[in-house]
C-alpha cells in the first residue's frame, strides 16, 4: 500500500444519526471516481491507520467515509449501529450521488460485525469483514454470529488470524457453514496463519507481514470484483442513446 | 466411396482409413465442418452455483467464459476483450460481478456490458462502445449447457435427436435435480480425439484392456453377471449421437458392493422412481448406458456413478480430456461414497481403468504413423447379423463414423437395417398422472 502519490488529508465531518452526533472521516477525489467506501473500525484498535487505508482506497479510485459506529451509545447497539451505517449510506448519496451497489463497506472488529448485518440487510456492491467481533460469544446482550448471523444478499468476503482467540477455527467453521450455501449472493472465508485478529496491521514478522499485504490485495480486488463503477459522462450519453435506440 | 470410409453392406464390412487420424488438413476441417457448424458441450448448470460465478472453458478452440450474471441467468462470453483482444479473464473459475482487461483496463459486467473504459474523454462522442461477444447460439437441455457457433444451426433439441431420452433417463434420476460434484478430473492423451470418442462407447474393448479393473472388483466381493452383462444394444441416435444401452440388470454391475442398508436405500430410491415414471421407464434407468453426443460429449450411465466427459482436440495426434461426475444431491453417504470411488478408481486418470485406454490410444496413435502401409480399421462387428447389435458390437461407432464421414466429405450413407431391439429398451417414461390407479 506504500504510495509515491501525496497522501490525502480526510475532512472531519458530523453526521446525524438518530438524534446523535457520529464524527466521520470523508475523503472525497476529483474526476469520475471508482465507487465509495465505508470503512467502519474501532477507534482503538484502527487508530492513525484510517487514513492510511483510506488513502490505499483513493489509490484505486475509491472516495470513502469512516467512522467508529460503536461509538454511538455507551454499549455496542446492532440496531444503533445499522442506524448509523444506513446515515453514512444516505450521507454518501446526498453529498457524493454515490447510492446503493456503487458502496462497498469493509469492518474491522465490531465494524466488521456490523459489515456482515449490513451485507444480509442492506443493498450493497460488497462487504468485507475483517476480524469481526462477538462471533461465538454473546457480549452485552449481542448474540454470537455463529449463532445469528444471517445468509447474505450482498457478496461478502471474512477474514480471520488463525491465532485470534476470539475466532476459533470451529467457530469459524461454524458461520462457513451458515453464510455459504444457504446466501444467495458469493461469500469467501480466509484465514491467515500464525497471526492474531489484528492481522491488519503492518508487522516486522513474516506471517504477520504476508497476512497484512495479501489481506488488503484481497479487499481491493473483492471491491473491484463487485462495487458498480459510477458511468462516466460518455458512459452515460452512450447508455442514453442506447436506451433511445432500443425503445 | 469416400476416401475415409468403406462402408461394404455386400461382404459386410466397414472400414475407417488411419489418415483420418493422422492428417493436419482433417484436423482443419473437422474445426471447419464439424465444430464449427453443430452444438457442442460447454458445462452444467449446476456447476455455477450463485450470481456471478464462472469458469473458463475452451470449446472448438474458441476461449469462452461460462457464467451467471448478477440476475442468476447463464451467459456465455468470448474470453478476448473487444478492444484489443486480451482475455478479459485468466482464472480458471471463480465470482466477479466486474472483469477488467488488465492490458488496457477495459471493464465490462456479467450481463457482457462495456462499463468502464480508462480516459474515454479521447474517444468521440458517438464512439460505439463494444460489449462482450457470444457464440452464435446457446441453449441447455436439463441442464446441461450447449454452444455452437453456427447462427444457422437447428435448436438444440431437434439437434439431440434419440439421445434427449438418454439425458432424461439420467436427469430423472434425482427428485432435486442431478448436480455436477465440485472438482474435475483432467488429463491428456497422445492421440487423435476421434480414438477416444470410440472407446468411450466400446463394450468390446473392456473385458481384455481392463482386466486389472475387473479382478479388483471380483476382489471386493462382487459376483459378475455374465449374463446381466451381454444384456446390451449398440444403437444410433440420429446426427452422429449414439449409445450402448444396458438392460435393467445392467446398472451397477461394475462397483463395489454396498451395505444392506445401501442396498435398501437405493431399493427405495427407485421404487418411489415407479411410482413416478412407471415400470418400464425406470427399468431402462437401472441400466447402464455409454451415450456420446456427436462430436465430443460422453455421458457415461453406470447408474452408481455418471461421468460426463467432454473431449478437445488441440491437434490430430493430441487431445485433452476434462470429465466430472453427476450426481443426484439426495443420496446418503454411502452411495455417494460408491460414485466417488467408481468415478475415481475406474474414470480417474490415475485409476485403474482410464490408464488402460489413453495406453491402447497412443498406442494406436503412434502405430497410424504406417497408416499407408496398412490404411484401414476395422469397425465391422456386429454388422452381419439381422438382430440389433449388442453393446459388445460396433454399430454405435459407425452411426458416429457415418455422421462424420457426411460432415467432412459430404458422402451421406444410410443407416443399417436391423430388427428392432426389444421392447424393454425403447419404453417411454409416464408420468404418475398418466399411470393405471392402484
Amino acid at each position: 500500500m506504500s504510495t509515491a502519490v501525496p497522501r490525502i488529508t480526510p475532512k472531519r465531518i458530523d453526521v446525524e444519526v438518530a438524534g446523535s452526533t457520529l464524527p466521520v472521516a470523508r475523503l472525497d477525489l476529483p474526476g469520475v471516481p471508482r465507487g465509495a467506501v465505508i470503512l467502519l473500525g474501532e477507534a482503538d484498535r484502527l487508530g492513525d491507520r484510517v487514513v492510511e487505508l483510506m488513502n490505499g482506497l483513493a489509490e484505486h479510485g475509491y472516495e470513502s467515509l469512516a467512522a467508529d459506529l460503536g461509538a454511538l451509545g455507551t454499549l455496542r447497539d446492532d440496531a444503533a449501529a445499522i442506524a448509523g451505517l444506513s446515515a453514512l449510506i444516505d450521507h454518501l448519496g446526498d453529498a457524493r450521488d454515490w447510492h446503493g451497489q456503487q458502496i462497498g463497506v469493509i469492518g474491522f472488529g465490531y465494524g466488521g460485525r456490523i459489515a456482515l448485518r449490513a451485507a444480509a440487510e442492506l443493498d450493497l456492491g460488497a462487504a468485507v469483514s475483517i476480524s469481526p467481533s462477538d462471533l461465538s460469544g454473546s457480549h452485552d446482550g449481542r448474540p454470537a454470529l455463529t449463532d445469528s448471523a444471517r445468509p447474505v444478499d450482498t457478496p461478502w468476503l471474512g477474514m480471520f488470524g488463525a491465532f485470534d482467540d476470539d475466532a476459533p477455527p470451529a467457530a469459524v467453521a461454524r458461520l462457513r457453514e451458515r453464510l455459504t450455501d444457504p446466501s444467495p449472493a458469493y461469500t469467501e472465508f480466509v484465514t491467515y496463519p500464525g497471526v492474531d485478529g489484528d492481522f491488519f496491521h503492518e508487522s516486522a514478522e513474516a506471517l504477520g507481514h504476508a497476512a497484512m499485504f495479501d489481506s488488503w490485495q484481497r479487499v481491493i480486488e473483492w471491491f473491484n470484483l463487485r462495487v458498480v463503477p459510477r458511468p462516466t459522462p460518455r458512459a452515460e450519453i452512450w447508455s442514453l442513446k442506447q436506451a433511445i435506440s432500443h425503445s | 466411396m469416400s476416401q475415409f470410409i468403406d462402408d461394404d453392406r455386400v461382404m459386410p464390412r466397414f472400414r475407417v482409413n488411419r489418415q483420418a487420424m493422422v492428417d493436419p488438413e482433417v484436423f482443419a476441417k473437422e474445426r471447419d465442418e464439424i465444430f464449427s457448424m453443430v452444438w457442442l458441450y460447454l458445462g452444467h448448470e449446476t456447476e455455477l452455483k450463485k450470481p456471478n460465478d464462472f469458469k473458463t472453458r475452451n470449446v472448438a478452440g474458441r476461449p469462452l467464459i461460462f457464467g451467471r450474471d448478477a440476475k442468476g441467468e447463464i451467459q456465455v462470453w468470448i474470453n478476448s476483450c473487444p478492444h484489443r483482444g486480451a482475455m478479459i479473464c485468466r482464472e480458471p473459475e471463480g465470482n466477479a460481478r466486474f472483469m477488467t482487461c488488465f492490458y488496457h483496463g477495459w471493464s465490462f459486467s456479467s450481463s457482457g456490458k462495456l462499463v468502464s473504459v480508462p480516459g474515454d474523454t479521447s474517444y468521440g462522442p458517438d464512439f460505439e462502445r463494444p460489449g462482450l461477444a457470444t457464440p452464435a447460439k446457446v441453449d441447455s437441455y436439463r441442464g446441461f449447457v450447449f454452444v455452437s457457433f453456427n447462427p444457422d444451426v437447428e435448436p438444440l433439441v431437434d439437434y439431440l435427436a434419440g439421445a434427449k431420452e438418454y439425458i432424461d433417463l439420467i436427469a430423472d434420476q434425482s427428485e432435486e435435480g442431478m448436480q455436477i460434484l465440485e472438482g474435475t478430473h483432467e488429463y491428456s492423451v497422445k492421440a487423435n480425439w476421434k480414438l477416444l470418442v470410440e472407446n468411450s462407447v466400446d463394450g468390446y474393448h473392456a473385458v481384455s484392456a481392463h482386466q486389472r479393473y475387473f479382478e479388483m472388483v471380483m476382489a471386493s466381493g462382487v459376483e459378475l453377471d455374465g449374463a446381466a452383462m451381454s444384456q446390451s444394444v449398440g444403437l444410433g441416435l440420429g446426427n452422429g449421437h449414439s449409445v450402448v444401452a444396458g438392460g435393467p440388470k445392467t446398472g451397477g454391475l461394475f462397483g463395489r458392493p454396498l451395505s444392506e442398508k445401501g442396498k435398501a436405500e437405493k431399493a427405495k430410491r427407485f421404487e418411489e422412481f415407479r411410482k413416478k415414471y412407471g415400470d418400464d421407464w425406470v427399468d431402462r434407468m437401472s441400466g447402464s448406458r455409454n451415450l456420446v453426443i456427436f462430436p465430443n460429449l460422453v455421458i457415461i450411465d453406470l447408474v452408481m456413478g455418471v461421468v460426463v466427459r467432454k473431449i478437445d482436440p488441440l491437434a490430430p495426434d493430441y487431445m485433452e480430456v476434462t470429465a466430472w461426475e453427476l450426481i443426484p444431491p439426495e443420496e446418503g453417504d454411502e452411495l455417494k461414497q460408491q460414485r466417488l470411488d467408481n468415478f475415481l478408481t475406474f474414470w480417474g486418470p490415475g485409476g485403474l481403468a482410464s490408464p488402460d485406454d489413453v495406453e491402447a490410444l497412443e498406442t494406436c496413435q503412434r502405430s497410424f504413423a504406417s497408416y499407408k502401409e496398412l490404411p484401414w480399421s476395422d469397425v465391422s462387428r456386429g454388422m452381419a447379423g439381422a438382430d440389433q447389435p449388442g453393446g459388445s458390437d460396433e454399430l454405435q461407432m459407425r452411426a458416429w463414423w457415418r455422421q462424420w464421414n457426411a460432415m467432412i466429405t459430404g458422402e451421406v450413407l444410410p443407416d443399417e437395417v436391423h430388427n428392432a431391439p426389444e421392447a424393454s429398451f425403447t419404453a417411454s417414461r409416464r408420468l404418475q398422472a398418466e399411470q393405471p390407479a392402484g
